[in-house]
């Protein structure tokens, strides 16, 4: 990958400036993970595990929910992300970052956006919605109805919406953050399994620990304040190649297919899970899996991926039977076998 | 390997996944137990053909297993195929053109080929595919093995110990009991099924069915040495076998008298009367007789006297409760040697024969040829085997029967209660009329009163009238079954014919008793001095008191029979037992007393054999995986990992069941941080990575985590950990 200069401050008002890097080899595409992260730890300070997995969920083509406490960080971090995202096709009218307020009279057309009557030239045209953006944070999406909310699961499904039976193409780089509160749950509309489902991760954040709330409060105004120009951006194009890079390049061997299959289907069989993950879910990891493992500098996905993403893809999915305190334990000992027959793969004769 | 060049494709679906010699593997070990099982049913054709259907079956069966084709469709496409080379087989043979063609030979040859083909390629694609998709019937494959083995042994049931004839004579020409033999290729029967089971893709627990397969075949070895073959469960209903009677008595238990020691099998004091007359294992055998002599007995067999009925008491003959009658019979198993007051004199007519029986079965006295003069022990030669042998003088008749006629039926020194003790018959007139009317019609009147003479009349009476057969309308259950017997169907077993005969001549005052025993025919001896008693030998026969002669057997064989006859001895199987019952003879050792060989220290003396065995096994088992990654580059990736593996298991760092590879490198990086390296190259190379770390850099980092554990871990850790032969099954 090519030395840039420093990007300036505002995208759409110097594009030129940017040449496009070309990402062909998985260390190129790690350069672009290390960059988004560089730039979202600079914004967020003692989240580096939830950077490391929203950027794996953003090269895996998946979409994440957050779930924490009001003022932990959220906004901040898919603002970040949207920071960094620099857009080398200005002329497509997407924004590189939207947020949305889910509200209860939120309507559909709020999101998706709407046909308008233009007085000077007598014409309908559409008005595109906060969805066409790069990176979408839905915020409270559990307290707006469930039309909006499934017009908007919709639109993460398909990357499209339909406003008066015309077809709209969302971006391809189309990632958003959700959040819910988990315990304010007073006149929310909670979603259901089915919708809980495209997201690729559910993520539960926990306040950060003493040293990061106080290196915070000495630096907010700062980090408030001064764009970090020292830090490169990257590119919308960069990201997609670098999605498909890592599709391409990653191995995931057959055992490990395996051992991922044979978790997932034990932990169907426990006793302790009501119903079990998705083939969906399985799909939408493997992405996840190879994401990861190219984060971590190799082209195979091993067991400690499976390990390290289990709990986040698998733990909205899987209903647990009531008592069973978190799929962590679950997945600890449905995991043990089809591991242990991993393992041994590698070891035997070929 | 090329960096970046893409890996390469590794065949692994379905059934080809397990190795393909695995399978090469079973297909040969079906097929050979195929083999075995049909050996007795076909011909070289037919086997052939079964081996080679066997083999491709259980390939097809692996496929099919895996095709998308139902189970019920695939055993109804099974059935089909085997209908349709048993059709096409009968048709090789039937009357068509192909016979003529070929000749009924190669027609018979082909035939056999097909049908066995057909069938065994049938019943093994369903049984594989169906073993395949339900784990469970797999034991079926492992008992096709177990009936193979079982087949090749089972001819040595019941002391056959000549069979199977190619196995137990090569062994027995090296001096080694085919028992051992067949001990172990039941131990490589039983590990081969094992073997078989444990290649099933399910084998979770598959080491502990390995551990239980040995203990198995240990017990099995162990309790055949210690204990002995099972005996063979021959017997006749005449009640010959049973207990040994312990120590010596010179004359034969009176019934009634004592009864303390009286815990016999089969313990009655008369014959039984049958009306199904069972010989069980008629054809094993139950003792062996060597003569150390020339001898040609008058009578045409051999009688081995066991004991004898003379006492009449009102129905039937028993045991005799008087003491001064029978005393020829032998009345235990002597310590030492014991004569017989009662024998005969050496004379012109009686000559001395030693003889030397091998019991295989336990009989309460011992049998002897005729006028038995002295007794004693013998050594046994194979404790195992025989449970008791005993040697006996006897002083057999030589005299032929035409001179021992015009002699008296009374001994000069009987009194009158012992001449009424072997004359007593029952009162029915029926049996002097029948008397009278044999003796009239078959002798003429100077022999009348003649006690052989009339013996012999009878007996060509009986002979003639007799029909022989081992069911029987008279039995227990008639109040007088030799009655009607006699005067009825005169259709019976020895037993009925004994008493007939004894009764008759009992009624015209001839001296007459019955002896059991059993009775060899002499042209079953061959050109041997060996014979074999054999479970249908037992037998029953009538003997006349000649004077000056002593007890003359007079046995009737009846010229009708509606039972098939028996099949004489197998030489082989005779001339083996009496070679081994002569093996050891004029050694001075004391004779054992059945006890086993096989003791306590031989099992602990296995026993250490055994772990210095695995001793050794176990650490060139570790030399070597220390060794293989020098040796085998291209395997580096995994060799040099398992190295280190086994070096951290020494230190006892093991990676715990269902940890990841990566979090037990974790584990060990405070100890050995260059395992994370070599994990990582491990794993690399196993799970698809196009960039493969070299061998050199796998067997340095392998290299840096000895040096790494020489430094952390203490030596003394590192000698025992090494000394420590289990290490390498806990390097996973």
């Amino acid at each position: 990958m090519e030395t840039r200069m420093n990007p300036t401050e505002d995208v759409n008002e110097a594009p030129a400036v940017m040449p496009a890097g070309e990402v062909n080899t998985l260390a190129d595409a790690r350069e672009v993970a290390r960059r988004l992260r560089a730039r979202m730890a600079a914004a967020v300070l003692g989240r580096d595990e939830f950077i490391e997995l929203t950027l794996v969920a953003l090269m895996a083509d998946g979409h994440v929910l957050l779930e924490d406490f009001p003022g932990s960080g959220k906004t901040t971090l898919a603002k970040a992300l949207g920071n960094s995202i620099e857009d080398d096709r200005p002329e497509d009218q997407i924004a590189d970052f939207r947020r949305v307020q889910f509200t209860p009279d939120l309507l559909p057309s709020d999101v998706t956006g709407s046909t308008v009557f233009d007085a000077a030239t007598a014409t309908f045209h559409f008005r595109p919605g906060p969805i066409f953006a790069h990176v979408v944070l839905a915020d409270e999406i559990n307290r707006t109805s469930p039309k909006v909310q499934s017009a908007m699961l919709e639109a993460m499904a398909e990357k499209q919406v339909t406003v008066d039976n015309i077809t709209h193409r969302l971006d391809a780089l189309f990632f958003v953050i959700a959040t819910q509160n988990p315990l304010d749950l007073a006149g929310t509309y909670p979603l259901p399994a089915a919708q809980l489902d495209r997201f690729l991760f559910k993520l539960r954040m926990d306040h950060i620990d003493r040293d990061s709330e106080l290196q915070v409060l000495s630096s907010w105004r700062q980090r408030r304040d001064v764009e970090r120009a020292d830090l490169p951006r990257v590119t919308r194009s960069q990201i997609l190649a670098a999605r498909t890079v890592i599709d391409q390049s990653v191995a995931v061997a057959e055992e490990v297919q395996e051992c991922l299959v044979d978790v997932v289907r034990a932990m169907r069989a426990d006793e302790r899970v009501v119903q079990g993950a998705s083939t969906r879910s399985l799909v939408l990891m493997l992405p996840a899996l190879q994401a990861r493992a190219a984060f971590h500098g190799r082209d195979w996905v091993g067991a400690e991926d499976i390990e390290a993403l289990a709990p986040r893809v698998f733990g909205h999915r899987v209903e647990l039977a009531p008592g069973v305190g978190s799929i962590h334990e679950v997945l600890k000992d449905v995991a043990r076998e089809p591991f242990e027959r991993l393992a041994r793969a590698t070891l035997a004769r070929r | 390997m090329t960096l970046f060049s893409p890996p390469p494709p590794t065949p692994r679906h379905g059934a080809w996944r397990a190795l393909p010699w695995a399978l090469a593997g079973r297909a040969a070990l079906l097929g050979v137990s195929v083999v075995l099982l049909l050996w007795p049913l076909t011909r070289a054709s037919g086997l052939l053909a079964a081996f080679c259907g066997t083999a491709v079956g259980v390939v097809l069966g692996e496929r099919a297993a895996a095709s998308r084709l139902r189970t019920p469709a695939l055993l109804a496409l099974c059935a089909l195929l085997g209908l349709a080379a048993t059709g096409a087989a009968s048709l090789a043979t039937g009357p068509s053109a192909l016979p003529l063609a070929l000749g009924a030979h190669r027609a018979l040859a082909l035939s056999e080929a097909v049908l066995w083909c057909g069938l065994t390629l049938a019943g093994f694609v369903a049984l594989r595919a169906s073993a395949r998709r339900l784990p469970a019937l797999a034991v079926l494959e492992a008992g096709v093995v177990a009936a193979g083995f079982a087949a090749v042994v089972a001819g040595h049931r019941d002391g056959m110990v000549h069979r199977p004839l190619a196995l137990s004579n090569w062994a027995w020409a090296r001096g080694i009991d085919p028992v051992s033999v067949l001990l172990v290729l039941g131990g490589i029967a039983g590990l081969l099924a094992a073997a078989l089971l444990l290649n099933e893709p399910r084998r979770r627990r598959a080491p502990l069915h390995l551990a239980g397969f040995l203990l198995l075949a240990a017990a099995l070895v162990f309790v055949v040495r210690v204990t002995g073959t099972p005996r063979a469960q021959a017997g006749s209903e005449l009640g010959l076998q049973g207990k040994p009677k312990q120590g010596w008595e010179p004359k034969p238990e009176r019934p009634g008298s004592g009864g303390g020691n009286g815990a016999r099998r089969g313990d009655r004091d008369d014959l039984p009367f049958k009306s199904e007359y069972q010989q069980s294992g008629a054809d094993a055998p139950v003792a062996v007789l060597l003569l150390h002599g020339e001898y040609a007995p008058p009578s045409g067999a051999f009688y081995l006297r066991q004991t004898a009925f003379s006492q009449f008491n009102g129905r039937r003959l028993v045991r005799a409760t008087r003491d001064d009658v029978d005393t020829d019979l032998i009345g235990g198993f002597p310590a030492r040697r014991e004569k017989l007051a009662a024998a005969p004199p050496l004379s012109d007519q009686r000559t001395s024969l030693r003889t030397t029986i091998g019991l295989l079965a336990d009989h309460p006295v011992p049998f002897a040829l005729d006028a038995p003069a002295a007794v004693w022990p013998a050594q046994n030669p194979d404790p195992k085997r025989f449970r008791l042998a005993y040697g006996v003088e006897s002083r057999v008749l030589t005299l032929p029967y035409d001179r021992m006629l015009s002699r008296a039926a009374r001994a000069p020194g009987w009194s009158e209660a012992q001449w009424r003790h072997y004359t007593a018959a029952p009162s029915d007139p029926r049996y002097r009329e029948l008397a009278d009317q044999i003796v009239a019609g078959g002798l003429r009147a100077e022999w009348s009163l003649d006690p052989l003479a009339q013996a012999i009349a009878v007996k060509m009476w009986l002979d003639k009238e007799g029909i022989y057969s081992r069911r029987s309308r008279h039995d227990d259950d008639q109040p007088d079954p030799v009655a009607s017997f006699l005067f009825g169907d005169k259709t019976g077993y020895c037993v009925h014919f004994a008493h007939a005969a004894t009764f008759l001549l009992r009624s015209r005052g001839v001296a007459t008793r019955v002896a059991a025993g059993y009775a060899l025919s002499e042209s079953d001896r061959g050109s041997g001095s060996t014979l074999l008693v054999r479970g249908g030998d037992a037998h029953a026969w009538p003997e006349v008191f000649v004077e000056g002669v002593g007890w003359v057997v007079v046995d009737i064989t009846p010229e009708r029979s509606l039972d098939p006859p028996r099949d004489s001895p197998d030489p082989g199987l005779q001339r083996m037992l009496g070679q081994s019952l002569r093996e050891t003879e004029g050694e001075l050792k004391e004779a054992e007393d059945g006890a086993p060989s096989f003791t306590w220290d031989d099992f602990v003396r296995g026993l250490r054999a055994l772990l210095v065995a695995a001793l050794l096994f176990a650490y060139a088992v570790k030399l070597w995986r220390a060794l293989a990654p020098r040796l085998r580059a291209a395997q580096a990736w995994r060799l040099a990992y398992r190295e280190a593996l086994d070096r951290l298991a020494e230190v006892g760092l093991r990676r715990a069941t269902g940890e990841t590879r990566e979090s037990f490198a974790q584990r060990v990086m405070p100890t050995a941080p260059a395992f994370t390296e070599l994990t990582r190259g491990h794993l690399a190379t196993a799970l698809g990575s196009r960039e493969r770390p070299p061998a050199a850099a796998l067997l340095g980092a392998s290299h840096a985590v000895r040096a790494a554990l020489r430094q952390r871990v203490p030596r003394w850790r590192r000698w025992l950990g090494w000394l420590d032969p289990t290490s390498t099954l806990f390097a996973r």
